[in-house]
């Protein structure tokens, strides 16, 4: 464990309106050490965020009913959230399908990674753990 | 017969045969003898005075030509008005000539009347045409000079006497290259030309001219012409108004790309353009003035031929090509009226054969596309249980590592919840493949729409809630997969009650209509239920979407638009949160699914 101890571990929002994921997802994070929030209702996802300023993102796609995109695109645009890694939870597969859903929302940063579903956890956590470390963010986990 | 008495014989025929009546007056005014034309005019008048039988009077005229010829012994001509045998007033011009006896003394006069009244009618008649017929007439000399010019010339130019005729109507001060009058002056026949010319106050003006020969000197040459010209200017504008105006029609019938056809009230072949011979693969050339075969044309236009419409419109008809091929057309047909009669018709069709293939493409790529997008949502769905079973092995798991038995009953209740998701996933896979394809038969589709009200009239009443019919009656029976429309609405209305039993209001009303509206069967299940927000709204159709909790599957809406689409049909709404819904199915009859033929076993 590197982080300092004045430093409280990174904070990790999960965005998902299946409960089940995120009640996994949430676990699995606080037991590597995270501080985690997680939101099952998108209508209030943006809310939260602003509040929580999480230090890391994980955020379902949801359907391609535009959901997940829309709110991506929200995110991006907030100045106070615009610098906050992204990772994309999909049970698509299909970046490609995301990719082109935001170019053709305009000029918006491409997110930070991709997260497949079904979710294995140590592959999720060492996602987690590398893109915090390329953000310069201390690292919570280690403790497993 | 003497020579002499020969002679004489022959001199009393031509005497008789003058063509101006001759008669010898004595010197008491008597009249001794005259010939036959005289008698054709004054009737029979030897014996009588020449004044009774020229004026019908009883004593001589006040200045007796004949008297003075008899005193002067000099020859006079003069015209005179009499009397003729019918009564009628005639004019004559009279020569009176003394005959001389051999003293020399004045024994008789000669009178040599030629009648001039028809002359004199006729110079009036040329008079009256001269001056009243509607061009500009005018004699001019060879100076070109107008020397008499008629009424009409007079009214446009004044008093055009002594001007040049090119002064007149051209505005020139020179002879016109072309002159006509020119040519007739040089070779004594008439000519006819076109000529522009233009008015005193600046007009164009376009004239026929005609000049023909008037009167030819002693020596035989032409002393004057005359000039007769006629203003075409209106006419030739009209004309090349009409030229324009066809030219326009000709393009715009030879290039539309509907067929034209018109044909007469024998329907025998009148015009045709370049999209009818490619539509009923004719040639135009062989076709034209030829009948039409009964076939080729709808029956629908026989009440146009008779008289019966004045227009047909035919949105979804057919027509048969000269190879009797039958095409889908759309097709308008337009009586052609002179006054009573019907002249023919005019028949403006459009091939329906590329759009009808463009419907059927469509139609192909949305049945695809709902595929693609249920796959899609079955695979999320899928994986989504799959991250659900994943989570609850890891709470489980942890759980019992660590001896934590609220974790582990977590764990495990996630285990059984997405267990059981995948046997309801499956359970409603198999109902949402049922039927894949629709099993159409000819129904009332009002009866479905009743029997479904029927199937939820206890259930609805039990909750409170009132069903309200507004059913039509009457409605054509159509071609649809009862059962499968049975679940749709079904479902719609379950959905309806659903909403009605978690809304606010306290008395919900669920409305079931079916219509007919331009040509689509339409049924609306309205409610004034809950509604639904922004972010549902945006979901309905979403596979495995559900705001139902464990109580539904997400599969009831895709399930009917499957089902809507599978018909030709489409599924729409609208809803407010808070203020209840309407869905919508509109099944258009023309996009139906066909019913199969029978198949031999079910014939028995």
């Amino acid at each position: 464990m590197n982080t300092p101890p004045d430093k409280p571990p990174p904070l990790v929002a999960i965005v998902d309106d299946e409960p089940d994921i995120t009640t996994f997802l949430g676990l699995a994070l606080e037991d590597a050490g995270y501080r985690v929030v997680t939101i099952n209702d998108s209508a209030s996802a943006l809310a939260l965020l602003r509040e929580r300023r999480p230090d890391l993102v994980c955020l379902d796609l949801l359907m391609p009913e535009q959901m997940g995109s829309s709110l991506y695109l929200q995110i991006r645009q907030l100045e106070e959230l615009r610098g906050v890694p992204v990772l994309i939870l999909s049970g698509l597969g299909a970046q490609d399908h995301f990719q082109e859903l935001l170019s053709r929302a305009g000029e918006v940063p491409l997110p930070t990674g991709y997260v497949d579903k079904p979710v294995e956890t140590e592959a999720f956590l060492d996602t987690i753990r590398r893109v915090l470390a390329d953000q310069g963010a201390f690292d919570a986990g280690g403790r497993s | 017969m003497s020579p002499l008495a020969s002679s004489h014989g022959r001199r009393a025929a031509l005497f008789d045969q003058l063509p101006c009546g001759v008669v010898l007056l004595d010197r008491k005014l008597r009249i001794a003898d005259h010939n036959r034309t005289f008698a054709e005019i004054f009737g029979e008048g030897r014996g009588h005075s020449c004044f009774e039988k020229y004026k019908g009077r009883s004593e001589p005229c006040d200045d007796c030509p004949a008297l003075q010829t008899f005193s002067d012994n000099k020859q006079r001509v003069l015209e005179e008005r009499g009397t003729d045998c019918f009564g009628q007033s005639i004019q004559y011009l009279v020569q009176m000539t003394p005959l001389q006896d051999a003293d020399g003394s004045v024994s008789h006069v000669a009178a040599i009347t030629t009648d001039l009244t028809a002359t004199k009618r006729l110079q009036q008649e040329y008079r009256t045409l001269f001056e009243k017929v509607p061009c500009y007439v005018a004699v001019i000399n060879r100076d070109h000079r107008v020397v008499k010019a008629n009424e009409m010339f007079r009214r446009t130019f004044g008093e055009p006497r002594g001007e040049r005729c090119y002064r007149l109507f051209k505005q020139r001060r020179d002879l016109c290259p072309d002159c006509p009058a020119e040519q007739t002056f040089r070779d004594g026949e008439t000519h006819t030309a076109q000529h522009s010319g233009v008015t005193r106050q600046g007009t164009a003006t376009q004239y026929v001219v005609s000049t023909a020969p008037l009167v030819r000197d002693p020596d035989g040459e032409v002393a004057h012409v005359v000039e007769m010209c006629l203003d075409v200017t209106e006419a030739r504008a009209l004309e090349r108004e009409l030229v324009r105006a066809h030219t326009l029609r000709q393009a715009l019938v030879e290039n539309s790309l509907d067929a034209i056809v018109v044909l007469d009230a024998e329907q025998h072949v009148v015009l045709m353009n370049r999209a009818a011979e490619a539509l009923w693969g004719a040639h135009r050339e062989r076709s034209l003035g030829r009948r039409v075969r009964r076939r080729m044309m709808p029956p629908a236009l026989e009440q146009l031929l008779a008289g019966e419409k004045e227009s047909v419109l035919l949105l979804d008809t057919t027509i048969r090509t000269l190879q009797d091929v039958e095409v889908p057309v759309r097709l308008a047909g337009v009586a052609l009226p002179e006054d009573e009669e019907v002249l023919g018709v005019a028949v403006i069709a459009q091939d329906l054969r590329p759009r009808k293939q463009l419907e059927k493409d469509k139609l192909e790529a949305e049945r695809l596309a709902a595929v693609g997008q249920t796959v899609a949502g079955l695979a999320h769905g899928i994986k989504n249980i799959l991250t659900g079973l994943e989570g609850g092995m890891y709470v489980t798991s942890t759980g019992l590592k660590r001896g934590d038995q609220g974790r582990i009953q977590r764990g495990w209740g996630m285990l059984e919840r997405n267990m059981g998701r995948i046997s309801e996933l499956a359970k409603n896979l198999l109902a949402f493949s049922r039927g894949d394809a629709p099993r159409p038969a000819l129904v009332d589709p009002a009866r479905i729409a009743w029997d479904v009200v029927e199937l939820y009239r206890e259930s609805a009443e039990q909750q409170g809630i009132r069903l309200v019919t507004e059913i039509a009656a009457g409605i054509a029976p159509a071609s649809l997969d009862a059962e499968g429309i049975h679940s749709c609405l079904a479902n719609l209305v379950s959905n309806a009650v659903d909403a009605c039993r978690v809304s606010q209001n306290a008395a919900c009303t669920i409305t079931m209509r079916f219509a007919e509206e331009d040509g689509a069967l339409v049924y609306e299940v309205e409610d004034t239920g809950c509604g639904m927000d922004y972010e549902v709204k945006q979901k309905a159709f979403t596979s495995f979407f559900t705001t139902k909790g464990g109580g539904g599957s997400g599969l009831g809406l895709l399930t009917t638009r499957k089902f809507v689409q599978q018909h030709g049909g489409e599924i729409s709404f609208d809803t407010r949160a808070g203020e209840g819904a309407i869905f919508r199915i509109r099944l258009p009859r023309d996009r139906l699914p066909q019913p199969d033929p029978p198949s031999p076993q079910s014939e028995t």
